[in-house]
């Protein structure tokens, strides 16, 4: 299996600002939309993020493609929070019309917020993400921890679809059962200790090599005239989901 | 399972936000410099058997294991959390960034609690009582994150009742498979390396 390619290649777009920014963009964004109420105001969002996005380069199949795990959520729970009553007595069952409206600004809330978060932070790969957050002082433990499973994703996924397939060569079938939770109990217990063993290979050869708890980032970013422009049609948008709201 | 965007309350979203924060903070001053490759290797495991779906009825569920993550992280467990569900959440859209904070501590404070609890119990036991307990133990931390998580979403507005209900039924049947699979998986760690979860005293 292949890791998720990031939304976007940076390469085709004009407007390249610098990651912190984006970050801090889309911190700033789910709050806003968080503390936001008005229907109106949310769709707005949630169409500014779509064009933020698309400015930014990502691709329309990727987006539709991450959006699709939410929508699918939003679907199945439309039913259970919109209908009034599900009492036998109520048959037929009604939905009611404030908790529709309520429910369409959930969906927008949830949608706007997802396609700033993946146009912006998920268009970036995770190595340029730990290394804005350094940048922005996050604690550089968490940053380092970041950066370290976020480098070693594919290796264990690699090794888990090893010790899977190898299972199922051995005639194993993922069902509901006993047998099924024995068998991946041993394959859990397996990637931890090749995990561990691992990990442990990774510090000596850290060592060896000087480390002393501190990782040393090389490349700065730098403050450059697309960060303005974004910055404007960020500011921009944000105001006008609060004049939709307030106003 | 994850909560979405849009659904908690601001104050619930901070409250979990704080919460996290602290347990995060606390976790990282557990992590001592030698130990971020193991924790962070230990965080990609997880993240990569959060993957794996298991085909239950006509739907699939996905594994947790909040209880072993307890049980080999500790206290670091919340910051293997909070990584594990923004990594979710950016390369899938799984979850969202508003409800991290909610997420980090409806997962981590059982399984910090449950994980710390058990480092100090089973010291003490042979090995098969050891693995029952993380087992039984494994259960409860799914069934806390289950319940709070329903508990919050119930306090985001009372129109959530029927959802919060369908949320804890899915979780019950998770328990049970946790529960069994953490219990073979610990008592495979106790079989073949005893020294890793129990350190060298034993």
């Amino acid at each position: 299996m292949s890791w998720p390619t990031p939304t976007a290649s940076r390469s085709g777009t004009l407007l390249k600002p610098d990651p912190r920014a984006l970050i801090l963009a889309v911190a700033a964004w789910t709050v806003l939309l968080v503390l936001t109420p008005a229907p109106r105001a949310l769709a707005f969002g949630l169409a500014a993020a779509l064009l933020l996005a698309k400015a930014l380069g990502a691709s329309w199949s990727l987006l539709a493609r991450r959006c699709l795990a939410l929508n699918g959520f939003l679907a199945l729970l439309f039913p259970l929070m919109a209908v009034e009553s599900f009492a036998l007595s109520a048959w037929p069952w009604r939905l009611s019309p404030e908790r529709t409206l309520l429910f369409a600004a959930v969906a927008l809330r949830a949608n706007g917020i997802l396609l700033m978060a993946q146009g912006l932070v998920a268009a970036m790969d995770l190595a340029t993400l730990g290394h804005a957050l350094v940048h922005l002082r996050c604690p550089p433990k968490l940053a380092h921890l970041m950066l370290f499973s976020a480098r070693y994703l594919t290796i264990l996924q690699e090794e888990w679809t090893a010790l899977y397939r190898a299972a199922r060569l051995r005639g194993f079938r993922m069902k509901w059962g006993p047998h099924t939770w024995r068998t991946l109990g041993a394959l859990v217990g397996g990637l931890v200790l090749r995990s561990l063993d691992r990990a442990e290979q990774i510090l000596l050869a850290m060592k060896c090599r000087g480390y002393q708890g501190q990782f040393h980032v090389l490349r700065h970013f730098r403050f450059s005239r697309a960060d303005i422009v974004f910055g404007l049609t960020w500011a921009a948008v944000t105001g006008m989901v609060l004049v939709l709201t307030y106003g | 399972m994850h909560i979405s965007d849009g659904i908690l309350s601001p104050p619930i979203l901070a409250g979990g936000a704080v919460l996290a924060a602290a347990g995060v903070a606390q976790g990282l001053r557990k992590i001592r410099d030698d130990d971020i490759p193991k924790t962070a290797l230990l965080t990609a495991a997880f993240f990569v058997t959060s993957l794996v779906h298991i085909p239950a009825g006509p739907t699939s569920v996905h594994l947790l294991l909040n209880g072993l993550i307890g049980i080999l992280l500790g206290w670091a467990a919340f910051p293997a959390l909070l990584i594990g569900l923004l990594f979710q959440s950016l390369l899938f859209g799984h979850g969202g960034l508003s409800v991290l904070g909610v997420h980090t501590a409806t997962v981590g404070i059982p399984a910090v609690a449950f994980g710390l609890a058990w480092r100090r119990w089973a010291a003490a036991m042979p090995p098969p009582k050891a693995a029952g307990l993380a087992g039984l133990g494994a259960g409860l931390c799914v069934a806390l994150t289950a319940l709070f998580t329903a508990t919050i979403l119930v306090f985001s507005g009372s129109h959530w009742l029927t959802t919060a209900k369908a949320f804890l039924a899915a979780h019950a049947v998770l328990m049970a498979g946790e529960a069994f699979l953490t219990f073979f998986a610990v008592a495979f760690l106790l079989r073949v390396r005893p020294t890793l979860l129990l350190g060298e005293a034993k």
